[in-house]
């Protein structure tokens, strides 16, 4: 299971104001030092292990958080951080909003806040790779649970 | 001079170093990734977290979108190999400095195979970077056949003043360790967000483990060559007899290796990147000219007798 001993990520942020992803980067400075856990910020979607999704989703964006998650070899999580992307937030009845993250891509695990604190980051990482080690042993076992499926397909009216 | 056959059993030298090589290479990142946290107020990742990267990454779906990309990745661990190889069994140094090279040259190819223009720029960079550190290595055979009269690592290995005559190899060893260890401040190729990694951006899953595994060996071949102008085997044969005389050098040589990086990581966490054109300016405006009056100077000596 060394996936779970080196999590490697990537952050997308769909729009938002862009407090979360400070709190994502604030996770990663010395303070919090996330590379002793093996994480790190790659910031290539073909590297990554995780996607750390932030922000409300709008038509436009869609196709873009659809793109990297693709990118993303198998095996994935993604993590969708703060109010904004769990639901569409404060901005959820906007006329260009979709909704959260969960609209594109299947979401493992939601990290509540706005924005979500650095150490409830962490957890969610934890978590979300627990997800992980679950789906692996039951893949080991022959009875590997189906994915979720993407709830709407990107692009939207937007395309 | 005495040949190295006769102070030990070679083979068994060999078979020791080469499976020894891939371990230590893999140390020097570990312990590299420690220092750096160390040196920025961090705890750092485990020793053993290099391990852990590459055993997630055979385990990974290929995202390849070029199947080029495999050879290519292949490409880079077994020229790597083969130049661990060289060196293991003290062969030909200049053998050994153009294996380094092509295994570079792989990588290059790799990121031309991809499709992003990340990709190509890094590519383009890593052909940039072999350009300024090749010619450079290549002097180093040369400056070792001017004092040792071959270019066997046999011979190198066995010659104790060879510090002393070609001191500049030091310097290059440890430019080239920068440069392809992808510390700052000539980590252009892989430039991490800047331009993603570069050209090793389309590579995933096992092709990304493979190019690990090979800067295993490159690391071990790099540090090896640093190594190799520190021999103490000579002076020591005398006072501990000569089995004894090659463990002793050996550990000097790991501790020179360590001293070695920590120097690379010193220099990669008090620098910043710097922009793509100062690496063929530092290496042909500085490491060249002082390159040159090092060959001079020996060939003044050696060659000419002047002094």
């Amino acid at each position: 299971m060394s996936i779970l001993k080196s999590p490697w990520v990537v952050h997308f942020c769909s729009s938002s104001c862009n407090g979360c992803d400070i709190e994502v980067l604030a996770a990663l400075t010395p303070r919090y030092d996330l590379e002793r856990f093996g994480i790190l910020n790659k910031g290539n979607p073909k590297f990554a292990d995780v996607l750390l999704a932030t922000g409300t989703v709008n038509p436009r964006t869609a196709k873009s958080l659809k793109n990297i998650y693709d990118q993303m070899p198998d095996p994935k999580v993604v993590i969708c951080i703060g109010s904004c992307g769990a639901t569409g937030g404060v901005f959820q009845d906007c006329y260009n909003i979709q909704g959260g993250v969960d609209t594109v891509v299947p979401v493992a695990v939601y990290v509540p806040g706005c924005p979500a604190r650095p150490e409830a980051i962490i957890d969610g990482v934890v978590k979300a790779l627990g997800i992980v080690k679950a789906q692996l042993e039951a893949a080991e076992k022959g009875e590997l649970p189906k994915p979720e499926p993407a709830k709407a397909e990107a692009g939207g009216e937007g395309k | 001079m005495a040949l190295f056959s006769d102070v030990l059993d070679l083979t068994i030298l060999s078979i020791i170093l080469f499976l020894l090589a891939p371990f230590l290479g893999m140390a020097a990142m570990g312990i590299g990734r420690r220092i750096s946290a160390r040196m920025q107020n961090r705890v750092g990742p485990p020793l053993l977290q290099p391990w852990y990267d590459v055993q997630k990454l055979f385990m990974k779906k290929d995202q390849s979108t070029n199947s080029l990309i495999g050879p290519m990745a292949f490409g880079f661990l077994i020229f790597n190999v083969m130049a661990v190889v060289v060196l293991v069994i003290l062969g030909d140094l200049l053998m050994f400095v153009i294996l380094l090279g092509m295994a570079q040259l792989f990588l290059s190819l790799g990121g031309f195979a991809g499709s992003s223009p990340y990709s190509h720029i890094g590519a383009n960079r890593n052909l940039l970077q072999i350009l300024s550190v090749e010619p450079l290595m290549l002097a180093i055979p040369i400056g070792v056949l001017l004092v040792n009269g071959t270019y066997y690592i046999s011979d190198l290995a066995l010659n104790a003043e060879i510090l002393l005559y070609l001191p500049v190899a030091v310097a290059i060893i440890l430019f080239a360790l920068v440069v392809w260890m992808q510390k700052g401040p000539f980590d252009m190729s892989t430039a991490h967000q800047e331009i993603l990694y570069g050209n090793l951006l389309e590579f995933s899953g096992k092709n990304l483990a493979m190019v690990e595994i090979g800067h295993w060996f490159e690391n071990f071949a790099l540090f090896a060559m640093l190594g190799l102008f520190f021999n103490f085997t000579p002076l020591l044969s005398g006072p501990l007899g000569p089995v004894l005389a090659v463990v002793v050098d050996l550990v000097i040589k790991l501790l020179i290796g360590l001293v070695g990086l920590l120097v690379v990581i010193w220099i990669d966490n008090a620098t910043t990147r710097q922009h793509w054109d100062r690496l063929p300016k530092f290496s042909f405006y500085i490491m060249l000219p002082v390159l040159f009056i090092n060959i001079l100077l020996i060939y003044m000596k050696l060659v000419w007798g002047w002094f």
